[in-house]
């Protein structure tokens, strides 16, 4: 594993008697694009809120580029944030939005502004006042908003709300290429996984506050693959079998579990075989889950 | 801490309410101070002034509302120290200070700009301090404007001016001016705990109109029955001092800039605090 640039320990959020994030334990590795993934509501935009330093967390706590407590205050200039809707002063254009947040980073030069605009497709918008954007131009501003200073962890609330496929596509683009050619993490939230699987690397999946599940974008690929899924009493002696039909690509998930990934088509073989090895199987069938029925599978109650 | 002073500074001065309520008041300051005489021949004037004439001086009173007159000497000339004291201690200054550190306060939160820097500050009591200096600018900037178009009103009506000592006028105008800048403070730091613009709207209007002295006096006759013989709540706030402090307060300067450094310390500590311990979003 490589250097985690983010990790919280039990991190909650109470506000009244309602749980908001509920002890989560997050890691997120260095140049990662984590996708967070949850309904409405699941704590999503809380625990960014928390890790941006927007909002203190109730208990629990968190440490970022390996430092935590009184010390993250050293780091917190290194974290950016798009949270919910992007903040503008919409009496200025966007230029002069980007222009503040320059001036708090003792950023000098307006070209480091107008290469910003460029790159987030807003370099025509001249002199127009950020409170008669669209949607969509709003979000490619926070976004901009959110780069400046090229800081080394990128937090984004659901950074495609509101953007045109063509602004999906170019935002999507633009966020991989930034992790790769600058090396910045990317966390990330949507409650649409099927947009989050084309950028992420890792995923972080919520639910009612907690994290139910986390896992790398290999793990989630084989979860949403096509298999064969049989349900045997003896997995060692079926393994053997396997084996010896030739297949390689499989895994035993279970005590009496295992996942066939390749001779899709030979079902009919493979459990006659099996019998005849003296295996039982009690179920064999080819496989197929969704991205969207493995979220909803792993979120229902 | 001096970069967020710049960025405090540059939205400032792009918001088009500083321009706004500048040109404002220094275009109805203009005004009123080139046609003060027409409005002292109005029936309407000389009836309030009789009326005022007849309170005995041992009523209570609290006068609800802005009021400031401007009278010439005898010879038709104007004291400069007189027209400035005269807005200020009417709480007319106070009064746009006020309503514009409520927009400049709230502004990042309203729009939510905070969320953009808010996360990355490594001392939150460094944002008090950077709107604190964002007033400042503002309340000089502010009695600078009203200092000319008073000045330039008086040029107009015909009248002239006289100046008096300029170490007075400097006493005067740099205590007023420092209590201007304290009273934005103070309301600075109901804004960032209240948040709310209305509501730290309606507080500033009533400061500035009076309404608050009301109450004082109200509290004082209280406090006088409960045998405190000198109440007297308003000498204890910046308020009541700004109403106070003209050409004839130097006797009270010094308990004036100890009421004034005690608001200070009590705003910046209190706005510290608050913005450090609650969430910003």
């Amino acid at each position: 594993m490589s250097e985690l640039i983010l990790q919280t320990h039990d991190l909650r959020k109470v506000y009244g008697e309602q749980n908001a994030v509920d002890g989560i334990d997050l890691k997120v590795e260095r140049g990662s694009i984590y996708g967070l993934i949850g309904k409405n509501g699941a704590g999503k935009t809380t625990t960014l809120k928390m890790i941006g330093g927007l909002s203190a967390p109730t208990s629990g706590s968190f440490t970022l580029f390996g430092k935590s407590g009184a010390e993250l205050a050293d780091v917190r200039g290194r974290v950016s944030c798009l949270i919910e809707d992007p903040g503008l002063f919409g009496n200025m254009t966007a230029f002069e939005n980007l222009k503040a947040k320059c001036l708090y980073y003792g950023i000098k030069g307006d070209d480091y502004i107008t290469k910003l605009l460029e790159l987030v497709g807003l370099a025509d918008v001249g002199k127009k006042k950020s409170k008669h954007f669209s949607l969509g131009m709003r979000q490619r501003l926070g976004i901009a908003l959110a780069m400046v200073g090229e800081p080394d962890l990128l937090v984004l609330d659901e950074p495609i709300n509101g953007l045109d496929p063509e602004g999906i596509v170019e935002i999507r683009d633009m966020l991989t290429r930034v992790s790769k050619e600058k090396g910045i993490t990317i966390l990330i939230s949507s409650h649409i996984l099927e947009e989050l699987s084309k950028v992420a690397t890792h995923y972080g999946i919520m639910s009612k506050g907690r994290l139910v599940e986390q896992l790398t974008a290999e793990e989630l690929s084989e979860k949403c693959s096509l298999k064969i899924e049989a349900v045997v009493d003896r997995p060692e002696l079926a393994s053997t079998v396997l084996d010896g039909l030739g297949i390689t690509n499989y895994k035993v998930t279970d005590r009496e579990t295992i996942n066939i990934m390749e001779h899709l088509d030979d079902v009919a073989h493979i459990n006659r075989e099996l019998n005849a090895a003296g295996v039982l199987v009690s179920k064999i069938c080819v496989n197929n889950e969704s991205l969207e029925s493995f979220f909803l599978n792993t979120t229902a109650d | 801490m001096l970069n967020m002073i710049r960025m405090e500074l540059y939205r400032m001065v792009r918001m088009k309410s500083f321009w706004v309520i500048i040109f404002i008041v220094g275009f109805i300051n203009l005004v009123t101070v080139a046609l003060n005489d027409m409005v002292m021949e109005t029936p309407e004037y000389q009836q309030a002034i009789e009326a005022s004439q007849s309170i005995r001086e041992d009523d209570v009173v609290a006068n609800i509302g802005m009021g400031v007159s401007l009278t010439p000497n005898e010879d038709g000339s104007y004291n400069f120290l007189e027209i400035i004291c005269g807005a200020a201690k009417g709480m007319v200054c106070a009064l746009f200070v006020g309503i514009f550190t409520v927009i400049f306060a709230t502004a990042d939160f309203n729009s939510g700009y905070i969320k953009n820097y808010g996360g990355a500050v490594k001392h939150r009591y460094h944002m008090v301090i950077a709107k604190g200096i964002g007033v400042m600018v503002y309340t000089i900037f502010f009695f600078a404007v009203f200092i000319a178009s008073s000045t330039v009103g008086v040029l107009i009506s015909d009248h002239s001016l006289v100046f008096e000592s300029g170490s007075k006028i400097f006493e005067v105008l740099t205590v007023q001016a420092f209590l201007h800048i304290v009273f934005g403070w103070v309301i600075m730091t109901l804004c960032l705990i209240v948040r709310n613009n209305l509501v730290s709207m309606i507080i500033t209007s009533c400061i500035a109109l009076h309404v608050f002295a009301a109450l004082y006096s109200l509290a004082d006759k209280g406090l006088k029955k409960l045998g405190w013989k000198k109440a007297a709540i308003s000498d204890y706030t910046v308020s009541g001092r700004i109403m106070q402090y003209g050409t004839e307060s130097k006797n009270i300067l010094v308990s004036t800039l100890v009421v004034a450094a005690v608001f200070i310390v009590l705003s910046f500590v209190l706005g510290s605090l608050w913005t450090t311990r609650k969430d910003l979003v």
